[in-house]
């Protein structure tokens, strides 16, 4: 049996909604994990109702994480979470001065905990970058500090980057040379001796499919294979805890699916706590332990995705009704429901909290409901909630395998 | 131990580069020669300077000449880096920045010292170069003045961000240095307000050394030569690894 809310929001992450009607018992999964979102109910409702309840009962007994990835392994404190890796408090950066003052980043404080893969979500401009840089050193802060595996990023930098390995936004290989010698170079800088050294370079090559073309130029590499290398480039001296700037940006659908299974096997096999930046919602939402949602320098929201979904007024739902004035009364009596009100079409739209257990109650009370849509709630609503903006989905900086192929 | 490594490291790669960049190898052994036979050749039909034959008067100059852009033009392309972003992959390693500003410069050292050698053969063969030891002379000081001027292009490089500004150090640094160097003629010859210009400026000096190892003729000796251009390099050197250390990334 599955999860309704866990596969909705499978579902949601993949983007695509199908419209599969069903009549029958419990909805069943589409095989290729895309599922089912409308539910459609024709003639009478209550004897169709009676056949989804004992499965909704079932879902709150058993009461399984909503969250679609594997809990990772990591060891855990009393406080229910594992010791922090990354802490930042106050962190700023503001650029320029008088009138033209950039508060890239305006005063962030949070914490990473060891093991696990948190997100920095947020639209073009929002400081990603710029906290990123903070954080390895690269940029130093206007106010504020942070610790990155035990050391102070401005009192001990150099200790920082020992520790770390970062994958930028733009490309950082060198592009006339080939990829065994950006990998070579890496392990020189990174002072790793030769003991192993060649074997891991190789496992790693392997590891993102590009041992074929290791001997070749940067320069006749994709965009997307440049993005690999970079990927095990940084990861190459074992890091503890690993940046990634926009990893996926710029790239293919087929190529993003692939960089984040590698990314999802390195943090696995090297035990690595990850720390990714993102202004796709589905992204941070499918792969990120626990997110950040930032915005003009500030930090919106910190949470699980769910906890961050689930603190919302819930999903939104549209039902087709047979009396609309008497559906709405009895609505707007419903603790759970919010936000009723009448659309052109006739159809009723409200948003319904915690909808897969009030849902069924909801529906039982209601004379003839001719067809049902559930709306869940997403991230962008999240975002929308704290900011009163929509995240932007154009890139508008410019993808990164955009600026590779510029480049030279 | 961290430090030196960091500076092989970055030493390696611009060897690798420099090999793997034809056309800048190439550019940069044709350019002088074309100055010595063209340049050299040409105004030397009419000219001799001190009862010598004019070309072989400038060789040592143009030698030099070819260190000096060599040099600042190799610190210049640390924009091209920043361009690329492959030094953010550099200056996000565990290594100081002083490591990283010393493999520059021994990378562009390196390179120098490759032309330098190039021509040196070159006018070996066309009769310029007299003995072994001239030659290795040659190479000393060019070496020298190679890390003069290294360093000096890797402080304006650190500084710029970007190429737009390229013409002016070409105007402000670059043909100022080289013209009141007397690598093309003796420094008596040019105007006395240009002395003070011509004294401070370290290219004189290394021109002054390059033609002491080649003709053995000196203006100022080789003792004062030498201390001027080590003493230039290490302000040089140490402004550099400051710049370096200021570095931002945008
Ligand atoms: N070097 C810089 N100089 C001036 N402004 C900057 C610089 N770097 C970033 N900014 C500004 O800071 C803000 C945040 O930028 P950034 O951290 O790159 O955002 P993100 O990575 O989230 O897209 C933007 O408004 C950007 O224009
Ligand atoms: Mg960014």
């Amino acid at each position: 049996m599955t999860d309704l809310k866990l596969f909705l929001r499978r579902g949601r992450a993949l983007g695509g909604i199908p419209k599969i009607p069903f009549s029958g018992a419990a909805p069943m999964p589409h095989p290729g994990g895309y599922n089912i979102f409308k539910y459609y109910f024709v003639g009478n409702v209550s004897t169709r109702l009676l056949q989804i309840i004992p499965y909704m009962a079932f879902d709150m007994k058993t009461k399984k994480t909503s969250n679609p990835k594997p809990a990772r392994a990591a060891a855990q404190t009393a406080q229910g979470h594992a010791p922090a890796a990354i802490s930042i408090s106050k962190l700023a950066k503001h650029y320029g001065k008088g009138d033209g003052m950039v508060k890239a980043v305006d005063g962030i404080s949070l914490e990473v905990y060891k093991g696990e893969v948190f997100a920095l979500l947020g639209p073009n401009g929002a400081g990603k970058t710029t906290t990123i840089s903070m954080l390895c050193g690269l940029v130093g802060p206007t106010a504020g500090s942070a610790t990155v595996a035990g050391f102070d990023v401005s009192k001990e930098p150099l200790k920082v980057r020992q520790e770390i390995g970062v994958v930028f936004q733009a490309p950082s290989v060198d592009d006339l040379l080939t990829g065994w010698e950006n990998m070579e170079l890496h392990a020189l800088l990174y002072g790793m001796g030769n003991e192993g050294k060649k074997e891991r370079i190789d496992f790693l090559l392997r590891l993102v499919e590009l041992d074929g073309r290791k001997d070749s130029k940067i320069r006749e590499y994709s965009g997307g294979m440049r993005k690999r290398l970079e990927l095990v480039r940084g990861i190459l001296h074992r890091p503890k805890i690993l940046f990634l700037d926009e990893p996926t940006v710029g790239l293919d659908p087929q190529t993003r699916t692939h960089i984040w299974e590698y990314i999802r096997k390195l943090a696995k096999t090297e035990n690595t706590t990850v720390v990714f930046t993102t202004h796709y919602m589905e992204e941070a939402e499918q792969f990120a332990d626990r997110i950040a949602i930032i915005d003009h320098g500030r930090l919106v929201a910190t949470g699980k995705p769910h906890e961050l979904v689930d603190g919302l007024d819930g999903d939104t739902v549209l039902l087709k009704v047979n009396d609309p004035p008497a559906a709405m009364r009895i609505i707007g009596k419903n603790k759970s429901a919010s936000g009723v009100k009448r659309l052109d079409d006739g159809k009723i739209q409200f948003t319904l909290k915690g909808s897969h257990s009030a849902l069924p109650g909801l529906l039982r009370s209601l004379d003839k409901v001719e067809s049902i849509e559930i709306r869940p709630a997403t991230l962008n609503d999240v975002f929308i909630k704290f900011t009163g903006r929509q995240i932007r989905e154009e890139e508008g900086e410019g993808g990164w395998a955009e600026r590779a192929m510029n480049n030279r | 131990m961290g430090f030196l490594k960091g500076a092989y490291a970055i030493w390696y790669r611009e060897l690798l580069v420099f090999f793997r960049e034809k056309e800048r190898v190439i550019s940069a052994i044709i350019t002088p020669l074309l100055w010595i036979v063209a340049f050299g050749g040409g105004l030397g039909a009419s000219i001799s300077v001190n009862g010598m034959n004019y070309q072989e008067y400038i060789f040592p100059g143009i030698v030099s000449m070819s260190v000096l852009f060599g040099s600042i033009f190799f610190g210049l392309y640390v924009i091209w880096d920043k361009k690329l972003d492959f030094l953010k992959e550099v200056l996000v390693a565990p290594v100081p920045r002083s490591a990283v500003f010393l493999g520059k410069m021994l990378g562009g050292m390196s390179d120098v010292i490759v032309q330098i050698c190039a021509l040196l053969i070159i006018g070996a063969l066309l009769g310029f170069v007299s003995s072994l030891t001239g030659a290795l002379l040659a190479l000393f000081a060019g070496a020298l003045l190679s890390m003069c001027m290294v360093s000096l292009g890797l402080i304006i490089g650190a500084k710029m961000s970007s190429p737009e500004g390229f013409n002016l150090v070409m105007s402000f640094v670059m043909w100022p240095m080289f013209l009141t160097s007397g690598a093309l003629f003796p420094i008596e010859n040019l105007p006395n307000y240009l002395e003070v210009v011509v004294k401070i400026n370290p290219m004189t000096y290394g021109v002054d050394l390059m033609r002491l190892a080649l003709l053995g003729t000196t203006n100022f000796g080789a003792g004062f030569d030498l201390a001027v251009l080590l003493g230039a390099s290490i302000v040089f050197m140490a402004l550099g690894s400051k710049g370096f250390e200021q570095m931002q990334l945008s």
